[in-house]
């Protein structure tokens, strides 16, 4: 009597494939994504959205977790207080790793290991698609970019600023009012961890002076100090720290915040110094002259400029009949490409669509609560290589899903799979687009 | 099963450690980014002093926060025979500086209206205007073309627009009105005048218009 034969170790990268595409793993990552979610929501509440999607969802490992804020959200604080308890840092990955942890599992399990046969075809579409659909969350991660436009009847412009972002730029003042005119820049990522105490020197070449940063504060205004008051002084003026809850105790949106820091422009040559704060809600940059050349230096949000020119025509609002609240404000506008000028109307959720961008109604001013006698419009401009992919995604998984229900349907009903189905499909995509077609 | 339970922590470490290592910031860094600013960007106001820069109100017991300072008291002025103060004041024009009123109904409206900065620039507030009696914008080009006149020690932008006028805040255009108008923007600040009425009777008064521009002093203590 033979000895049965020993089965097959598997080679170690087919023990990496088939455990890269497991059950195992996404029933992991799925619950890790849910954790984060909850989590990333409670924090939201003290932190503010975008200091929650950073830290949580667009992060490779969330840095700390902030238990006690997570308490508090949860109103359990009322019955036993923990305190500021947080968790120490790199104890989960964020939301960025999971979903491309997510991604590589479904395409190894759901697309390249599946079982390819009529059964599955179905699955596999939908595997496709919401891969498809991760794809399109990382593009307009990378490659999308947000923020507001705000024009006055009359007034034209083709940058817009960012919503979140901050940076501090430095002009060179030009005598020719016509001359092109450039600045650097310095992202807010390279100085928003200099609290007081902490300093950064930034040096250009084509620059006099080097400049110096600290106490960059995430919500302050200047305040002015009296000669007995210590700290930082510029000018009598310091910064005074604001605090970013409001007096309900939610975090403010991260738009309402204006920061503050303290600069320094030091001469190469002489060493010779210039004070000044800048704050984002300054009437005017701060001029510094060095040499008889004036350089302008401001922290502001992050200017993007688009591949058209938008002129503010005129700008209406419309009301509910016999009441003062707003139905519908309406922009009419003229996108000016080079010389080619085109009379456009943007309304709210009716955007204006060109170049990769689109344009959306976001705000309006009627001119007389903000006394500067203009109509004017706030654009919010989005520009996102991705915009329609989720959508494409979403009709592709409901498809397959629909495929692979309709197939197992007629192999129940004994009756032929792929004409049923496919027939059936038919029937109700054309369903679907009479139905869209009356709709709009 | 252990080992699923630990894969995503092994997956994705490298790519953690990874992301930290390439973020260095040093203590003297070299600027890096420069961008070219928009044609259609306003020069920056330069040498503010920092009370200005930060918006810091003038603490006087007269000074409420809630209303706005009398900038008319900045400016002297000589109103034309025949126009005189509205009869009832729009609140709504809050902009205003000085508001004035011409014609038998009342019908013409002459204002002064003093802004901090540029107010938009030259060429949006031309548009404005033109936009409000129905014309289509003009170029830069043509803006930089229009007549200048002598206003206040310098030369201010002249503008002359006939047809169908809507107010600010109005539902409806009025018919063959004539807007005249006189802009001088600078970074610190705009000063406007503005006419607008029924063509025939700007025609009649385009005189006491050029005489009321040229009236308009800054308000300066004797020496």
């Amino acid at each position: 009597m033979s000895t049965p034969a020993a089965p097959l170790r598997p080679s170690l990268p087919s023990r990496i494939v088939a455990f890269l595409s497991g059950y195992g793993l996404a029933s992991v990552l799925l619950a890790l994504l849910l954790l984060i979610t909850f989590l990333g929501t409670l924090e939201q509440a003290e932190y503010g959205l975008v200091a929650s999607q950073k830290r949580y969802f667009e992060s490779l490992f969330v840095d700390r977790i902030d238990l006690g804020a997570c308490w508090r959200a949860l109103a359990l604080d009322a019955y036993l207080p923990i305190g500021n308890l947080t968790l120490p840092a790199f104890l989960l990955p964020g939301g960025y790793a999971l979903m491309a942890a997510l991604f590589v599992n479904m395409f190894l399990g759901g697309i390249v290991r599946i079982r390819k046969s009529p059964r599955t075809i179905g699955v596999v579409i939908s595997h496709f698609a919401i891969l498809f659909m991760i794809a399109a969350g990382a593009v307009a991660h990378h490659f999308g970019t947000e923020g507001i436009l705000h024009l006055r009847e009359g007034q034209t412009n083709n940058e817009f600023v960012s919503f979140h972002d901050r940076v501090i730029e430095i002009e060179k003042v030009q005598a020719d009012p016509k001359a092109k005119r450039s600045a650097l820049v310095i992202d807010g990522a390279l100085y928003q961890d200099l609290a007081p105490g902490k300093a950064r020197t930034f040096t250009h070449e084509s620059l006099p002076f080097d400049l110096t940063l600290t106490h960059w504060l995430r919500h302050a205004r200047p305040a002015r100090l009296g000669p007995e008051a210590s700290g930082e002084k510029v000018d009598g003026f310091g910064l005074q720290k604001l605090p970013h809850l409001n007096a309900a105790g939610a975090a403010m949106p991260d738009e309402q915040l204006l920061n503050a820091c303290i600069a320094t422009a030091r001469d190469k040559k002489t060493g010779a110094e210039q004070k000044g704060i800048l704050w984002e809600m300054a009437a005017a940059p701060w001029t510094v002259t060095f040499g008889g050349e004036k350089y302008v230096i401001d922290l502001a949000r992050r200017s993007y400029r688009m591949p058209f020119a938008v002129r503010l025509d005129r700008t209406e609002r419309e009301e509910h009949p016999g009441t003062s609240r707003a139905r519908r404000f309406t922009s009419w506008v003229t996108k000016i490409s080079g010389t080619q000028e085109e009379k456009r109307v943007i309304t709210m959720n009716e955007p204006m669509r060109g170049g990769g961008y689109a344009v959306f109604q976001q705000t309006f001013d009627d001119g007389v609560e903000s006394r500067s006698g203009v109509k004017a419009s706030g654009f919010q401009i989005v520009r996102n290589p991705s915009d329609h992919w989720p959508l494409i995604a979403c009709v592709v998984v409901a498809e397959g899903l629909l495929l692979h229900f309709l197939m197992m349907l007629a192999r129940f009903l004994k009756l032929p799979a792929w004409t049923f189905a496919l027939s059936l499909i038919l029937a109700f995509n054309a369903a679907f687009a009479v139905a869209i077609w009356k709709l709009l | 099963m252990r080992t699923p339970v630990l894969a995503p922590l092994l997956l994705i470490l490298p790519l953690a450690l990874s992301s930290v290592s390439c973020r260095r910031v040093a203590e003297r860094m070299p600027i890096q980014e420069s961008r070219e600013i928009s044609e259609y960007t306003p020069p920056p106001a330069l040498d503010l002093p920092s009370a200005r820069r930060f918006r810091e109100k003038a603490q006087s017991p007269a000074s409420d926060a809630s209303t706005p300072p009398d900038l008319s008291r900045l400016l002297t002025w000589t109103v034309p025979a025949g126009w005189s103060k509205p009869s009832t004041p729009d609140q709504s024009m809050g902009m205003r500086t000085v508001d004035l009123r011409f014609g038998p109904q009342q019908e013409g409206e002459c204002y002064i209206s003093l802004l901090p900065g540029p107010a938009g620039g030259l060429e949006a507030n031309i548009n404005r205007w033109r936009s409000q009696m129905g014309q289509p914008p003009l170029t830069p080009e043509q803006i930089a073309n229009l007549p200048r006149k002598p206003f206040f020690n310098r030369k201010a932008t002249f503008v002359d627009v006939e047809g169908d006028f809507k107010a600010f805040g109005a539902d409806a255009a009025k018919a063959g009105y004539r807007l005249l108008g006189l802009i001088d923007s600078t970074a610190q600040a705009t000063i406007f005048v503005k006419l607008t009425g029924p063509k025939v009777l700007v025609e009649q008064n385009t005189a006491a218009f050029e005489a009321f521009c040229q009236s308009i002093r800054p308000n300066l203590p004797p020496e």
